[in-house]
């Protein structure tokens, strides 16, 4: 666990995340705490995209892979796994970490019953958008054993979904959806049903992996793609 | 023991990387020896069984190499890369337990183990440093020790010596060959002088053929006769034996051009007198990759 701390979290990821969420934090203020969700995970979830792709892709990048895959399927994707989680684990902190951040930008009360409130959403829809994009990523990036291939596909579908294309899903395909509710949270109330729908996706992926970390590397050069 | 009969591993762009290959590798150090692209890296990749073969039998300690038994092969397998990344922010130390943890290693027996492999790697007193502070010569040590933390019956090494200084290749070669006592080691090398100093046996493959399979000594005495020397006293002299001969040696001294030449017969070049020298690994393995092309000469 600790090597795969070292692994997946090096300094350099640490510090271009916490910079990317704090530029964007400058960038795009916010009035209401509820605004902070529209802004945050989305922004959250295309920082997923790229700070998780290379868990397993990075045993290519480093000249690494032909000993990796020698070792037994389970473990190497237990590592693979552990790496995932440990990347997911702190995305979700700088959640947690940022909201509040945002909260100061607003000059807002601290501590008001919406305030923290609508950090509990926060945390909930992070937890699962976040899922669903990591896993989208490290997917894809694995299938195709390349870094850029997978990293073209998971953006493309974070645009699809923040984008005017997303008006034409239905509502329950649409993962950063939200319903209007004039009474509470400043009007809007994110929709949990179709977040839980994409974590199920994510999860379901990240067990897929379990093939494609099998898979031998050099597949390609035996189809001819030298 | 491994025993490869008929192995032909053929790219869909119909390219093959090795065409009808047979060759019986018992313990002990065996080398591997070509020219890049003759096909030895594809012998690895089909040993390590990232590559499945086209045609032929490959079998590993009784246990034929198929996708049924990858698991059983991967298992018995040691293998050093050419060109191996380490993880830069793991130590030594880490690296290796990283490798024991990942390779299934009983937890009681892998700090035994690492100790060992770090006694005998002389890494101890480096077991703190983190790899991107390492030296080439000690990561390809860490490299040979992760490779030797399954205890495999088969360790697989690609070019360990490239790039070394000479301190660090003789380093390497010995611990080669105490690790190969007790075990199969397939020993890649362009490098001749190494396996000359490492192997009793070895194979020289050339575009994806075997065109030797035996002993050093006996590929040293089919090139007997056939390695000569000459003092040439200008260029034009050079480039004229050039034209025919096989170069192996050039050098200048203050008589002139010291050369050393490879021939099936005595070499004939107007007023040029030559003698027959004693071959060394280089020029046998120079001699008999260059077989074939003496008959165009």
């Amino acid at each position: 666990m600790k090597c795969n701390f070292k692994i997946s979290l090096p300094l350099y990821k640490l510090l271009y995340s916490m910079v990317f969420m704090f530029v964007m934090a400058l960038i795009r203020p916010t009035v209401t705490p509820i605004e902070i969700l529209t802004v945050i995970e989305p922004n959250l979830c295309f920082l997923a995209i790229v700070f998780v792709a290379d868990i397993y892709y990075c045993e290519f990048r480093e000249n690494r892979i032909n000993v990796f895959y020698l070792f037994p399927d389970r473990l190497k994707y237990k590592a693979v796994v552990q790496r995932f989680l440990i990347d997911f684990v702190y995305l979700v902190l700088l959640d947690l970490i940022f909201y509040w951040i945002y909260i100061l930008f607003q000059n807002s009360n601290l501590f008001t019953k919406e305030i923290i409130s609508i950090y509990g959403y926060s945390i909930l829809m992070c937890f699962m958008t976040v899922l669903f994009f990591a896993s989208l990523s490290v997917t894809m990036v694995n299938f195709f054993q390349n870094m850029w291939f997978g990293l073209v596909i998971s953006l493309a579908v974070w645009f699809v979904f923040n984008t005017k294309v997303k008006e034409y899903l239905p509502t329950v395909l649409n993962i950063f959806a939200y319903k209007i509710t004039p009474e509470i949270n400043g009007g809007i109330t994110p929709y949990f049903f179709n977040r839980a729908l994409y974590m199920v996706v994510g999860i379901v992926m990240l067990i897929m992996n379990y093939l494609l970390v099998k898979r031998s590397p050099m597949r390609k050069v035996k189809e001819g793609k030298k | 023991m491994i025993e490869i009969r008929n192995l032909t591993v053929q790219y869909k762009n119909g390219v093959k990387g090795l065409d009808n290959v047979n060759l019986t590798i018992s313990n002990g150090i065996y080398g591997l020896l070509g020219e890049n692209g003759a096909g030895k890296s594809t012998l690895m990749n089909v040993l390590t069984t990232l590559l499945t073969p086209t045609r032929g039998t490959v079998i590993v300690n009784s246990v034929n190499v198929i996708p049924q038994n990858y698991t059983k092969v991967k298992k018995m397998i040691g293998y050093l890369p050419q060109e191996l990344g380490m993880y830069p922010n793991l130590t030594v130390r880490e690296t290796l337990e990283y490798v024991a943890a990942l390779s299934g290693v009983n937890p009681i027996k892998k700090k035994e183990k690492i100790e060992y492999l770090l006694e005998r790697t002389s890494l101890k007193e480096h077991e703190k440093k983190k790899n991107k502070q390492l030296s080439g010569g000690m990561k390809r040590r860490v490299g040979l020790a992760q490779a030797l933390i399954t205890d495999p019956q088969l360790l697989i090494v690609d070019e360990p010596t490239t790039g070394l200084d000479p301190e660090e290749r003789i380093r390497i070669r010995n611990l080669l060959v105490d690790f190969g006592r007790d075990r199969s080691v397939l020993f890649s090398s362009h490098v001749v002088e190494d396996l000359a100093s490492t192997c009793n046996d070895l194979c020289i493959l050339k575009k994806g053929k075997k065109i030797y399979d035996g002993t050093i000594q006996h590929l040293i005495c089919e090139a007997d006769n056939h390695v000569f020397s000459c003092m040439l006293s200008s260029e034009e002299e050079f480039l004229r034996v050039q034209e025919r001969y096989k170069i192996t040696g050039k050098n200048y001294s203050n008589e002139g051009i010291d050369i050393r030449l490879v021939s099936r017969s005595v070499p004939d070049v107007a007023g040029i007198e030559f003698q027959y020298v004693k071959p060394t690994l280089e020029d046998a393995y120079i001699y008999k990759s260059s077989s074939e092309k003496f008959e165009e000469i």
